[in-house]
């Protein structure tokens, strides 16, 4: 009863970091239907970048974790000035491809600067994990928690409340219509942007103590994350951080009880399954159109 | 229809950009010979990048009929590489099937994990076949790690020698063969109605459904050939490499194929073999830069992207275009009527009723040759006779029952019934939001309506919208949704698909059967725009005709799906009305002589009543009247509608 009960902890606990990776991706497909397969890597960068600041240069950990966001904005602003702004308004197959490119250039840049050896990284909570009533909860997975929290209720509010979020959906709806009624399209990509990498750039400094640095570390988190705004719908935030919850337990229970094969098939077959089932996802009112 | 026709054939059903198909495929047969000729003689280093690109090329062309064709993007296409170069290795070191063996393994496995991953995804519309390949790119790596038996694990497996039957063949040998036979069959399946079906898809969804497209079956078909192309990829490159380890198989192998489609060309198999040939050749000519190749690609796929889709072959053809027409001071339009009077001699072996146009047309090079201007006067002239065209069908009665469409709590239909007559010719008019095209939508299917529609003794509430269309209904569009760059003679022959029916194994080698189909459906197509006075303009681009010809082109794809009730979207919104009327009466003589039902959305209330047998008034989404049109001039509640809203 109790390892099982420390299955579904563990679970939950990976989930909640999958839901997170997830929620960068859904703000973008929100408000411009596009995906970002760059984000992966994107959030890796902000990893390195955290790392020469806290462990080379010294700086204490939340003030190079700013730092790490800080270049995460620019990395956003950047990439969306050169690679997303040029193609709006494209065919989406064209978005999606500058996003390959993006990732492509990073990935190549991120090995020249940074190279390709494994570098561990300080946690931001130092200590032995939480004991509650036997089962052990690690002090990371509190910190990813209640910045998932956060972030999830700044979104929301962001979205549904204030005009610029109001601004950003109605541009997701229809860009021709929103750009008729004021809303400069250009502003709505860049915030858009500059919020989805500021939020892939905490993953990657919240995974990087548990992964280690090295090259491609977020790869898997990011089609983890995927398949979190999948089985949520893709438009749904709270969706994406259920999913994540869902897919961390199976995949807690999977290591466990599945062979050792067919572990890594769990997130495969979790989006087979739901595209198959509920394209929709579990928790989106929007259509999804079958053909 | 003789062979007079048959070189042009090949010319007509191009797309821009199918350049091995534009050319004759014979000169990509012996160019591709005299390459291996010459490539034999090199050293085995030499030949190893050789057969590299042309592994890589095999992929590619795959990849231009899935992402450039289709439009639809796989970020795990590494994994079928993987099928394929384990299959390799496990057929040449376990059993004497030798490459042959190989390859069939490798199709077998290949197309069955295509079909698993490829189903799900491509019943929905959007990108979600690249979420699915990125799951399966992602564990399919995982699974070679840890399955050793086959894959030997992280320590990887060895391959035998190329063998086909006793004899053993060199990696160029066996990479030239596969080339040349992937190319070809991918290039007849460009040219033929798959390729036409894909590209209507990915340029113009709702009217390819329209016409009766089965647009998952094609993507589907599309996904399998690039899976199936892969695994043959993987089987050269085991061979290649001789030693297989699973990290090789990683997404950014599948990405690095992707943006190689893309540099080279996604729309072109010469775009496939330029793209391997640069990411391949590239970094062996500079082995400096190799440390940077993902910035370099990156960065050109970042430039092309946004001015040249169409990768080097489209910059290419771009200074082409430019040195031709600075070097020969000819211009398109002149070379253009040159290839016009060229087709003609040809129809005119043919149907020699045409004389008369074609003694106007070469009257026309002769006085205007390059002269715009005269070109278009005729295009927009409705010519020729339609007596040799058979191709409405007699129409059936059309049921509404209570039909009801809401989106979210808005009801843009309310209750609608009325029965359209065999033959007859319907109008439904109403105001601006009145729920006049969301009724067509309702009933062609592309709008979820309740209620109950039948078309003659056919119940099509509970139809797909391709069931529907092979019921008889056939539609054009208010925006016309036209296929970018398609031709006139192409859009005919997407509206033909379900007529021009052919086997796809057929259908990729070109079978002779396949061949005359393809013939008749040309001249059918250009029966039908002569009918239309679309000939002049029949091979250019229909998207970047005049307004009042792209309409044309819109109501002659939807006549050549053979329909038995012809739906008009606003036929004559935009159009001068002496052009309206020409447009609707040249389509309503026909219609009338087989009978067909017509049913026409408009505004112009002047054609509607001089046209119509019966009109319907729609209003808020109700119907307010279903009479003659003389009486429906005299109704209050029309007029209020109309003018008092």
């Amino acid at each position: 009863m109790r390892d099982s009960i420390q299955l579904l902890v563990s679970g939950l606990q990976n989930g909640i970091a999958y839901g997170l990776v997830g929620l960068a991706l859904v703000l973008i497909y929100k408000t411009s239907r596009a995906l970002n397969f760059a984000q992966g890597t994107m959030a890796a960068f902000a990893g390195y970048a955290a790392y020469e600041l806290i462990v080379v240069n010294g700086w204490p950990w939340l003030l190079g974790a700013l730092g790490g966001m800080a270049i995460a904005a620019v990395l956003g602003l950047g990439v969306e000035r050169l690679a997303i702004r040029p193609v709006l308004g494209a065919p989406l197959l064209s978005l999606v491809i500058a996003t390959l490119a993006v990732d492509s250039m990073l990935a190549n840049y991120t090995q020249l600067r940074f190279g390709t050896d494994v570098k561990p990284f300080p946690s931001v909570w130092e200590g032995d994990d939480f004991d509650v009533l036997g089962i052990s909860v690690g002090r990371s997975y509190v910190v990813i928690t209640l910045v998932t929290v956060a972030i999830l209720g700044g979104l929301a509010y962001l979205l549904q409340r204030t005009g610029f979020g109001i601004a950003m959906r109605a541009f997701a709806d229809d860009q021709f219509a929103a750009e008729l009624m004021g809303i400069p399209p250009a502003r709505v990509s860049r915030a858009v942007w500059v919020i989805s990498a500021v939020i892939g750039g905490i993953t990657g400094i919240l995974f990087a103590p548990l992964l280690f640095l090295q090259l491609g570390y977020m790869a898997g988190v990011f089609i983890k994350g995927f398949t979190a705004a999948v089985v949520g719908g893709f438009t749904s935030l709270g969706g994406s951080v259920v999913g994540g919850l869902l897919l961390g337990v199976l995949e807690a229970y999977a290591i466990k009880y599945a062979p050792a094969e067919w572990a890594p098939m769990l997130p495969l077959l979790l989006i087979l399954v739901v595209l198959l089932v509920k394209p929709n996802g579990l928790f989106s009112r929007g259509e999804v159109r079958r053909v | 229809m003789s062979e007079a026709l048959a070189p042009r054939t090949d010319r007509t059903l191009q797309q821009r950009g199918l350049d091995l198909a534009r050319s004759p495929r014979i000169y990509g047969i012996v160019a591709l010979l005299i390459a291996y000729s010459i490539v034999r003689t090199w050293s085995s280093y030499d030949q190893f990048v050789a057969a590299s690109i042309g592994l890589y090329a095999i992929v590619g062309a795959g990849l231009v009929l899935l992402v450039g064709v289709s439009g639809q993007l796989s970020l795990g296409h590494a994994a079928f590489l993987a099928v394929g170069a384990y299959s390799a290795t496990n057929i040449s070191m376990e059993t004497g099937w030798g490459l042959p063996g190989e390859i069939a393994v490798a199709l077998v496995v290949s197309i069955a994990v295509g079909a698993l991953v490829g189903l799900p995804s491509l019943r929905l519309s959007g990108l979600y076949l690249a979420v699915g390949t990125l799951a399966l790119g992602f564990a399919g790596q995982q699974l070679l790690y840890n399955w050793e038996e086959v894959t030997g694990g992280g320590f990887g497996e060895s391959v035998g020698d190329i063998q086909i039957g006793n004899r053993l063949y060199t990696l160029v040998d066996a990479t030239f063969l596969l080339l040349g036979i992937s190319f070809v069959l991918v290039s007849n399946l460009l040219r033929g109605r798959t390729g036409r079906a894909l590209n209507a898809i990915r340029t113009a969804e709702p009217a390819a459904r329209a016409v009766g497209i089965e647009v998952a079956r094609r993507r589907v078909l599309a996904f399998s050939m690039s899976s199936a192309l892969a695994g043959v990829g993987g089987v050269l490159y085991a061979h290649a490499v001789s030693r297989v380890t699973p990290e090789t198989f990683n997404v950014d192998l599948s990405i690095f194929l992707v943006i190689m489609v893309i540099i080279g060309g996604q729309r072109s198999l010469l775009g496939a073999l330029l793209g391997a040939a640069f990411v391949v050749g590239l970094p062996e000519q500079f082995r400096d830069l190799q440390d940077y190749d993902g910035l370099i690609y990156g960065a050109i796929l970042l430039v092309l992207i946004q001015f040249s889709p169409d990768g080097l072959v489209g910059l290419g053809q771009k200074i082409v275009a430019v040195v031709r027409r600075r070097r020969s001071g000819v211009d398109d339009e002149e070379a253009m009527i040159e290839r016009e009077v060229e087709a003609a001699m040809a129809a005119l072996e043919e149907s020699p009723d045409i004389v008369g146009e074609i003694a106007e047309r070469e009257a026309v090079v002769v006085e205007g040759a390059g002269d715009v201007e005269v070109d278009e006067v005729e295009a927009t002239a409705f010519t020729g006779s339609a007596g040799r065209l058979d191709l409405t069908l007699p129409g059936l009665p059309l049921r509404l029952t209570d039909v009801e469409v809401s989106y979210g709590g808005v009801r843009a239909v309310e209750g609608v019934s009325f029965t359209v007559a065999a033959g007859e010719v319907a109008g439904l008019i109403g105001p601006n939001g009145a729920g006049k095209t969301t009724l067509f939508n309702a009933i062609t299917g592309l709008t979820k309506a309740t209620g109950s529609i039948a078309f003659g003794d056919t119940d099509l509430t509970p139809l797909s919208v391709r069931r529907r269309v092979a019921a008889g209904l056939g539609r054009t569009f208010q925006n016309l949704s036209l296929h970018e760059g398609m031709t006139p003679i192409d859009h005919v022959l997407v509206g033909a698909h379900r007529h021009v029916r052919y086997n796809t194994f057929a259908e990729m080698v070109w079978w002779p059967t396949v061949a005359r189909a393809e013939r008749e459906a040309v001249a059918m197509a250009l029966d039908l725009l002569e009918l239309l006075g679309l000939t002049e303009v029949a091979r250019e681009r229909a998207d970047l005709l005049p307004y009042d010809l792209q309409k044309r082109v819109d109501v002659a794809r939807a006549l050549a799906s053979r329909p038995r009730i012809l739906m008009l979207d606003e036929p004559a919104a935009g159009l001068p009305s002496d052009e309206a009327d020409a447009l609707i009466d040249r389509v309503l003589t026909l219609t009338r002589a087989s009978g067909t039902s017509v049913m026409i959305i408009e505004h112009n209330v002047e054609l509607v009543s001089r046209v119509c047998d019966q009109v319907r008034v729609l209003d808020a989404g109700l119907l307010i009247a279903d009479a003659r049109p003389a009486e429906i001039l005299q109704d209050e509640r029309v007029v209020e509608a109309y003018l008092g809203g």
